[in-house]
């Protein structure tokens, strides 16, 4: 009887030690953009199965020079059409998606095209794009010039857990 | 020792019977969406199916219906809804999702022919049903829902015009009633809480 309860007290010891062990491990952050560089973090495309259908890219962009710069645009094979559009929701949970020009990205700063936000559209996709593919995409900067990056194919859906995802993923950084 | 054995005696005593009353307090359930008091009899609409023909909201034959209104060009809110919703359905027991009906409506019927829908829709469950209709007709089937869609022209894209939509997740009830909505949350808890919530209401 001893024996057992030690057993279950191991047991739930260990669950406790791997719970607490879940809690203190270090959350993969963005690096600080101290490096001097201009880096794409976390690369991905949502999955889309129709073939002529649309898609999106997000990442995060972190500049590490001491001057601003803009994405400009980006271009890749995978569709027909690429333009950088942002999603934006009024009050009442009214979504409008807009064309935008750029996407500035200040000196030591960040931006994020995320989902609900700004995104890089793909309209009309030459072929599926399905979880665990990769495909290339070339980022043009106004001060940077063309950045070729790799993007992966994900799930559309994210539970809040999977946002440790960030930073994690695939690195580009220019040349 | 004898001692030690008995304070965790104790303990476990304490902790299942925590437990027990908050299994107890089952009754007491919060609806993690938004609820709506009282909830919103709906008209039993008619619209068009993937296969063309008509469907009304009572051919739903789930115990429960989801419903998201949006259009198969956008390419970021609406299949993040849909994945969501396919996640959530993902975490029931099979009877349960058996019971789930989960309707996408179009509001972009010049887009979204039946044939487009039926391919959109099997990219996510080819159970999952794609309606659409008319302007006149989808703006009838949105009022009750509290739920609006307007067609824009962009002439900066090569989209051509999208279309701006409320996108929330609806729940019906088998009473045909609004029961709760769920708003955009690309990060945040949308899975879990529906998830949640059916797993209540199927019980």
């Amino acid at each position: 009887m001893n024996r057992v309860i030690g057993m279950i007290g191991l047991v739930v010891t260990l669950v406790i030690l791997l719970a607490a062990c879940g809690a203190a491990a270090p959350t993969p952050e963005a690096a600080a953009p101290s490096s001097g560089e201009l880096m794409v973090m976390n690369p991905w495309a949502r999955a889309s199965a129709m073939e002529g259908g649309n898609s999106a890219i997000y990442l995060t962009l972190m500049n590490g020079t001491g001057n601003d710069d803009t994405l400009l645009s980006a271009a890749s094979d995978v569709a027909e059409v690429i333009e950088l559009h942002e999603s934006k929701m009024d009050e009442n949970q009214v979504m409008q998606m807009s064309p935008i020009p750029n996407v500035p990205v200040p000196a030591g700063g960040s931006a994020t095209l995320e989902p609900g936000g700004k995104h890089i559209m793909l309209i009309g996709l030459k072929q599926p794009l399905v979880v665990g593919d990769k495909f290339k995409v070339t980022l043009t900067f106004e001060k940077g010039g063309p950045m070729e990056i790799e993007a992966e194919v994900r799930e559309g859906a994210m539970m809040s857990g999977d946002m440790n995802h960030d930073g994690a993923g695939m690195e580009h950084r220019a040349e | 020792m004898m001692k030690h054995n008995k304070q965790a005696q104790a303990g476990l005593v304490v902790l299942v019977s925590l437990l027990l009353f908050s299994a107890g307090c089952g009754s007491a359930y919060d609806y993690r969406g938004g609820l709506l008091e009282p909830p919103i009899p709906l008209p039993d609409f008619e619209l068009t199916s993937m296969t063309g023909q008509p469907f009304r909201l009572s051919d739903s034959q789930g115990d429960i219906t989801l419903v998201a209104f949006g259009y198969t060009f956008c390419p970021d809110v609406c299949p993040m809804t849909l994945a969501q919703v396919k996640q959530a359905l993902a975490g029931l027991e099979a009877a349960e999702r058996e019971r789930v009906q989960v309707i996408f409506i179009s509001v972009d019927p010049d887009r979204d022919t039946p044939e487009v829908l039926t391919r959109y829709m099997a990219a996510f469950d080819p159970a999952f049903i794609g309606l659409t209709g008319q302007a006149a007709q989808l703006e009838a089937v949105m009022k009750p829902f509290g739920a609006v869609a307007e067609k824009e022209v962009v002439n900066d894209s090569a989209a051509g015009y999208l279309v701006s939509h409320t996108a929330r997740l609806y729940l019906i009830d088998s009473q045909q009633q609004l029961l709760l909505q769920y708003g955009f949350d690309p990060a945040g808890s949308t899975v879990e809480d529906l998830q949640s919530d059916l797993t209540y209401l199927l019980k």
